[in-house]
């Protein structure tokens, strides 16, 4: 079934009012163009090519577009058991784990304490452990799940343990060098993976041995040259943390004006990510304007996907933002999901009865739908 | 939906049961006992016997008759564990094709997860019976302490008994799921004392609205109610001895008599002070036949196993130093296996412990509910209920010097993936051999191998310049994934951890009909 190279059309028998897909799902039925191919499509999105594969894949088994020359077989793979819902929390777990921060991860603040890091572990094992779906068939989405676990449980590791913390604290607070490294930068320290060095006991003399020698006991080439020893970074790099002193957060207050003034300023993507890290250090501190601003500058770059998730950010962070509404229905809007724009824009008429933008769009939308 | 089943597939005994109107059932077998005892024999006149039948017959039919074989199982035939266990039992052990340890009875050669899988039958067919539905899916217990290649084993057996197993949970675990049923515990610690037939496990757990954490796992593999059976033993033979002068220590059938013997005091003695011992015919010399009779008291049996019941206080200590808890942490204390009903015992935790042990769970029947409790949890899905499984011994590979570099700790959640940087010894070597190996000495060949491949093509250039990642990537079912990479070239190669017995899906497939075989004769009967 390799409709991968193929070039994705429109089903013209679909009627979009009766399928049902998750925003990102959307996104990409938006990118379907009958220019593009389904690898363009893919490595256009912004989504790590895998998953955006994944996502397409999800797309073809609903049958929503065809590809010339390529047969769709019969359930081929099965619309996976679970809900919007379900799927948009995981999807965006999944996000989040893959660049975020520990404290994003688990959504704790900056200061948080054990016991509560334990709590929320222990919470958000109940929606993202891989056993909450064990018997039904998730797809890749059992791959994300195990994915997020693993992070979740790192993070618990770490920022449970004083001591651990600590030293992720000040990792954290390292000043990021400006220019992108020739490695993918890390979205977060890892700890206990860099720098040990363990010799492999050396089998290279043992293979050729082996082959005439069948005997157990073959375990030690007496040759073994004597043990290199290599200084593990690790333990230095705690020892010295113990000198770092604990900077203080000014006050929160300062911190997000500043970082909005700049913002605002320069709306450029370091700006954005740095000011991303720093809220989601005062993370209890919800100010809804950051999210705002990052939806903006999403739409700006043309990058729906992380612009919706930007909106529906700010959208939690203040139910009555009228802004991140309308940037949510545009969004909806671009990627027809016509029903999930018309909820979005009663929502304003519920706060602001008299938004004649709204009733405009209503208008709009019902039509739409009754096409 | 077809109902799923816990089994608590013992050493010496084995319960099943299941969820119905979500209460826990523990299902009797046919003769009307809640527990099984894990026998298999094959009589003269060739027919198989499972539980309490080939448990009635073990006298008078030693050679043939298999018990304690969970002391074996994913054992290699060479490993001490086979050979200690040699000397306890009248069958014989062989050499299986793999290396692996099998049981000659009958003339025919057995794998253990073969004769394991006769009693998982027999407890298939118990629920089946009960239910008038075949049963597909269920959930297995095994101690805390065993390593990958002996919870590989126990699926096995599953598979060739025709059951999909669906998670192997650790017996004080699946007690601390059962403590946990229909009750609203939050932030509770929980300590679960296993004294089994065969083995001693310690864990504490930390509860949580329905998720439960295992913080902490001890124990010792050769420490038992048996054990104490054993001292009985020991004390019969030498007064027997010392009587009569006859040595019993190689005749079979008197060692099975004077087994059951010492089984059936003990028991006696954790209800009442005294019990008789009677053993007719139990030797015979130049004057006739001698029989054996004496009256224990409950403070004899009290003094020849109060060093165990005080080793076993011992590791408790060390289990919640290991936790970094003291006893005034432990919400509660639970007694799991038979053993536990012995007063003494009763009276040393609570003297430990400053307070009682919890009442109201069966100590022969919890581990089987807490496992059918977990099944249903798994099989519908359950949004109220979550295990946090562990690691349960620490993984790693050997290193320079036959070093174990640990690379996951014990007792660390899965799913879980770690990795680590290694690099070579030798200026210009090509080739490094990853050897994967479970357990917690220092030392890597103490401890059990599990697998090992070769990652070649490394950059040929001075020792120690060459960086291998080597990581571990165990999934929520418990399987490892072990692999390395050299970060200069990609080379990357890797295994999924394979239980050591290494039974072959053929091998499996062969002794599941077989074992159909044999269920398809008990119901012609």
């Amino acid at each position: 079934m390799d409709f991968i190279k193929g070039i994705p059309k429109l089903s013209s028998s679909i009627s979009y009012n009766t399928l049902s897909l998750t925003p990102t799902e959307g996104y990409f039925l938006s990118r379907i163009d009958g220019v593009s191919s389904v690898e363009e499509i893919a490595s256009l999105s912004g989504l790590p090519y895998d998953q955006a594969i994944g996502v397409i894949k999800s797309l073809w088994n609903k049958k929503v577009f065809a590809v010339e020359g390529v047969e769709q077989s019969a359930g081929e793979e099965n619309d996976v058991d679970l809900n919007e819902d379900e799927r948009y929390a995981i999807e965006k777990m999944a996000k989040t784990t893959e660049n975020g921060t520990y404290y994003q991860i688990l959504s704790l603040p900056f200061d948080v304490k054990p016991e509560q890091v334990k709590v929320r572990f222990f919470e958000l094992s109940k929606s993202f452990h891989p056993d909450k779906y064990f018997r039904k068939n998730i797809g890749r989405y059992k791959d994300m799940l195990t994915m997020i676990f693993k992070k979740m449980s790192e993070a618990y590791e770490v920022l449970y343990d004083p001591q651990k913390k600590r030293w992720y604290d000040s990792e954290l607070r390292k000043p990021k060098p400006s220019e992108p490294s020739a490695a993918q930068k890390p979205p977060a320290p890892k700890i206990n993976t860099t720098a040990e060095v363990i010799e492999v006991k050396s089998v290279q003399k043992r293979q050729a041995q082996e082959e005439t020698n069948k005997s157990r006991n073959d375990i030690d080439s007496t040759e073994e040259t004597q043990a290199y020893e290599d200084e593990d970074n690790i333990s230095e790099s705690v020892s010295t943390e113990e000198t770092v002193e604990f900077e203080k957060p000014e006050s929160v207050d300062s911190i997000i004006e500043q970082k909005i003034a700049l913002i605002k300023e320069n709306l450029d993507k370091n700006m954005l990510d740095q000011a991303l890290k720093e809220m989601d250090i005062v993370k209890n501190i919800k100010d809804v304007r950051i999210p705002l601003l990052m939806a903006n500058y999403y739409l700006k770059e043309n990058d729906l996907l992380s612009a919706k998730d930007y909106a529906r950010t700010a959208v939690e962070y203040d139910e009555k933002n009228i802004k991140a509404y309308e940037i949510l229905g545009s969004i909806y809007m671009k990627f027809k999901l016509y029903r999930n724009a018309l909820k979005v824009y009663e929502t304003i008429i519920k706060v602001t009865p008299d938004n004649i933008y709204a009733v405009k769009m209503i208008k709009e939308i019902k039509l739409l739908i009754e096409d | 939906m077809s109902k799923v089943i816990g089994i608590d597939l013992g050493t010496t005994n084995s319960c099943v049961a299941m969820m119905v109107n979500k209460q826990p059932v523990v299902i009797p077998n046919k003769a009307g006992y809640r527990i099984t005892p894990s026998y298999f024999a094959i009589t003269k006149d060739n027919k198989k016997l499972v539980g309490n039948l080939a448990k009635r017959q073990a006298v008078i039919n030693p050679d043939n008759t298999v018990f304690a074989f969970k002391r074996l199982i994913g054992r290699r035939f060479d490993a001490p564990e086979s050979e200690v266990a040699q000397k306890n039992v009248a069958y014989r052990l062989i050499k299986g094709p793999n290396e692996d340890v099998r049981i000659n009875i009958a003339g025919k050669d057995y794998s253990i997860p073969e004769i394991s899988a006769m009693i998982l039958i027999e407890m298939k067919k118990v629920a089946e019976e009960y239910l008038s539905e075949e049963v597909k899916e269920a959930v297995i217990t095994v101690p805390a302490y065993f390593n990958d290649n002996q919870r590989q084993a126990t699926k096995d057996a599953g598979k060739i008994a025709g059951l999909d197993i669906l998670r192997i949970i650790n017996e004080p675990t699946a007690a601390a799921i059962a403590y946990g049923l229909n009750r609203h515990v939050d932030n509770e610690k929980v300590l679960v004392y296993d004294f089994g037939g065969g083995t001693f496990d310690v864990s504490i757990l930390e509860i949580h609205k329905g998720v439960f954490e295992v913080i902490s796992t001890s124990g010792d593999t050769y420490l038992g109610g048996e054990d104490i059976d054993n001292r009985l033993i020991q004390l019969f033979l030498k007064e027997i001895k010392d009587t009569i002068n006859i040595d019993l220590v190689s005749d079979r059938m008197a060692l099975q008599r004077l087994k059951e013997a010492a089984e059936k005091a003990k028991i006696e003695l954790s209800g009442g002070m005294e019990s008789m011992v009677n053993l007719p015919f139990i030797a015979y010399d130049k004057t006739g036949p001698r029989h054996y009779t004496r009256r224990i008291t409950r403070h004899e049996l009290e003094q020849l196993s109060v060093d165990l019941i005080d080793k076993t206080i011992g590791i408790v200590k060390q289990a919640l130093e290991n936790a970094k808890l003291s006893t005034s942490d432990i919400n509660e204390i639970i007694l799991v296996g038979g053993q536990t009903r012995m007063p003494l015992l009763v009276e040393k935790v609570k003297k430990f412990f400053g307070k009682a042990s919890h009442k109201g769970v069966n100590p022969d029947e919890v581990v089987a509910i807490g496992a059918a409790i977990d099944a249903v949890a798994l099989a519908e899905g359950s949004s109220d209920m979550l295990l946090l499984d562990v690691t349960p011994l620490s993984l790693g590979i050997e290193t320079h010097g036959g070093e174990f570099a640990k690379i996951i700790e014990r007792n660390t959640t899965i799913p879980v993936k770690k990795s680590h940087v290694f690099t070579t010894s030798y200026d210009n070597q090509s080739a490094v051999r990853i050897r994967v190996f479970q357990g917690e000495s220092k030392s890597a060949e103490d401890n059990e191998l599990l697998g090992e491949f070769i990652l070649s093509g490394i950059r040929m250039t001075k020792k120690g310049e060459p960086r291998i990642d080597v990581s571990f990537d165990i999934d929520n079912n418990g399987i490892v994934n072990v692999s390395a990479v050299d970060l200069d070239t990609g080379l990357e190669n890797k295994i999924e951890i394979m239980s050591s017995s290494k039974l072959t899906e053929d091998e499996i497939k062969t002794m599941s009909d077989e074992a159909h075989l044999y269920e398809i004769d008990l119901k012609d009967e």
